[in-house]
């Protein structure tokens, strides 16, 4: 357990000093701040980890307005914009059983450096930009370079839905030289060709049970046109996955099927 | 000895620039007005550059850009602005602010007319209250402006909110305003008047706030009926204002 948390501090060291940070560790819990996650793990979680000698890791971005002050007095005397990432949330009563270590970080030249941090934290703790604090999303520019990603949920679910009709292929116009009688008939059978093929090839067995059952009726319009099987395209699954998680896209799926 | 006067003018004029503080003549909602005379006006030069400071970090570096950024992402804006300091009647509402704290009601108290009464609505919330983020402040959104929250579950208060809004807003509550924003302000929900729905549908119209508009004597009025508003511009209306007479038989 130790191993591991150590991997990330010493990943994090690294990933600091190549990025040409200015950053001070110390050891001692976050300060108060804009939280970078909208909601971290309770605190009761962290109890057992601490036991066993598992560090609480947090990271301070510092956005100074004097750059004279020290980043951690800066913080903590309320003369700086400072985002706070920690996977446990910090709580008083933590104080005494664990070890939090936070690296205070210098970002008031660039935006980009707080970026670059937030796209590190994401691709080292696996986290949709869902989870993160959607006014630092903005902050930092991600919205208009994805704005995708800063899109609520209502919005995405639309313009996914906006897609897939898109992508549904339109009833094919009935043939001029028919009566209206004939049009509605078969506007009627384009119909339930459009509810099929809506229908994935896993349940091709259920289709030929359904013809088998429909072979003893006879019927005037036998020839369906053929439409091929819809499918999501691969950019809206990447999309869904992005903004609304992995879980959604296996929901999306299950739906579709 | 001229150079050294040179070197101690330029270090007094950095000092003077630390030094000046923002003595606002508007409350924190201007940061959702589109409309940068305004802000010249009203929050003046002194203000616009301290807030400039903070937002060179997300790339803004003059008035328009500051506004166009400031309208699009308005709970952005506190952490853009964090560190001013204040002064002047407004310090403790901008202060207040800047710690998260925002009234809630209509900025706007418009004069009364007869109008519908319409219990179904309620929206009670001005919008000047997406300065605050959604997700910190959902629960009065829920409470106070239910109707809203029934067409739009997640007011986007950090990317574009005005479009975002306009386009699921349903047609019938748009046109609420169609018989002018005094007659929506005059609609009575559950014994209250609608001041801040009335807000709404002018900023949603304008990107600008009605009671700032009054100000800068730049309020559109939608209908003859509302050019009262500007025929008694110092207006402070309160419930129970004398009520104008019908405007049924003119607009109905």
């Amino acid at each position: 357990m130790d191993k591991a948390s150590d991997a990330f501090q010493e990943g994090l060291r690294r990933f600091l000093a190549e990025g040409g940070y200015a950053w001070a560790e110390r050891s001692g819990p976050p300060p108060p701040g804009v939280k970078i996650l909208k909601t971290a793990h309770p605190p009761r979680i962290a109890e057992r980890l601490c036991e066993e000698g598992f560090p609480l890791i947090y990271i301070a971005a510092v956005r100074r307005r004097d750059s004279s002050t020290p980043l951690e007095e800066a913080c903590r005397r309320g003369e700086a914009v400072c985002y706070v990432y920690g996977d446990v949330e910090w709580a008083p009563e933590l104080e005494h059983r664990c070890r939090p270590v936070t690296f205070y970080v210098d970002v008031k030249e660039e935006k980009k450096a707080l970026e670059a941090l937030l796209l590190y934290i994401a691709k080292t703790r696996s986290l949709p930009w869902v989870a993160f604090n959607r006014e630092i999303l903005r902050i930092v520019g991600l919205c208009d370079a994805a704005p995708n990603i800063c899109l609520t949920e209502e919005a995405v679910v639309k313009k996914v839905e906006a897609m897939r009709k898109q992508l549904t292929p339109q009833p094919p116009e009935p043939p001029r030289s028919l009566t209206a009688e004939d049009a509605w008939d078969s506007s009627k059978t384009d119909a339930t060709a459009d509810v099929t093929a809506e229908a994935d090839d896993t349940a091709e067995t259920q289709k030929t049970e359904n013809k088998d059952a429909a072979a003893g009726v006879d019927k005037p319009h036998t020839h369906k046109p053929h439409v091929p099987a819809v499918r999501l395209d691969p950019a809206v699954l990447e999309l869904v996955r992005r903004c609304c998680g992995e879980e959604c896209v296996t929901r999306l799926l299950a739906c579709h099927d | 000895m001229q150079e050294l006067f040179y070197a101690d003018a330029r270090y007094l004029r950095l000092c003077n620039r630390r030094l000046m503080m923002c003595r606002p003549d508007v409350d924190p909602s201007i940061l959702i007005h589109q409309d940068p005379q305004a802000w010249e006006e009203l929050l003046g030069w002194s203000c616009i550059e301290a807030f400039l400071e903070g937002a060179k970090f997300v790339g803004v570096d003059n008035l328009d850009a500051l506004v166009e950024y400031s309208v699009s992402s308005p709970s952005a804006m506190r952490l853009v602005l964090a560190g001013t300091k204040f002064s002047g009647q407004h310090r403790q509402e901008w202060e207040d602010y800047l710690r998260g704290k925002l009234e809630m009601g209509a900025r706007m108290k418009f004069p009364k007319v007869e109008a519908a009464r319409r219990d179904d609505l309620w929206i009670q919330i001005s919008p000047a209250y997406m300065l605050l983020p959604f997700d910190e402040t959902k629960r009065r959104w829920q409470r106070v402006a239910y109707t809203l929250l029934k067409y739009v579950p997640d007011i986007p208060t950090h990317y574009k909110p005005r479009e975002f809004i306009s386009a699921l807003l349903p047609p019938e509550l748009r046109a609420l305003s169609a018989r002018g924003y005094v007659w929506a302000a005059s609609i009575k929900s559950r014994d209250r008047y609608n001041d801040a729905l009335a807000e709404w549908l002018y900023w949603l119209d304008h990107a600008r706030l009605p009671h700032i508009d009054v100000k800068m004597d730049k309020f559109e009025p939608r209908t003859p009926i509302d050019s009262f508003v500007l025929s008694r511009r110092r207006f402070v209306g309160k419930i129970g204002a004398p009520t104008l007479p019908t405007n049924q038989g003119q607009h109905g």
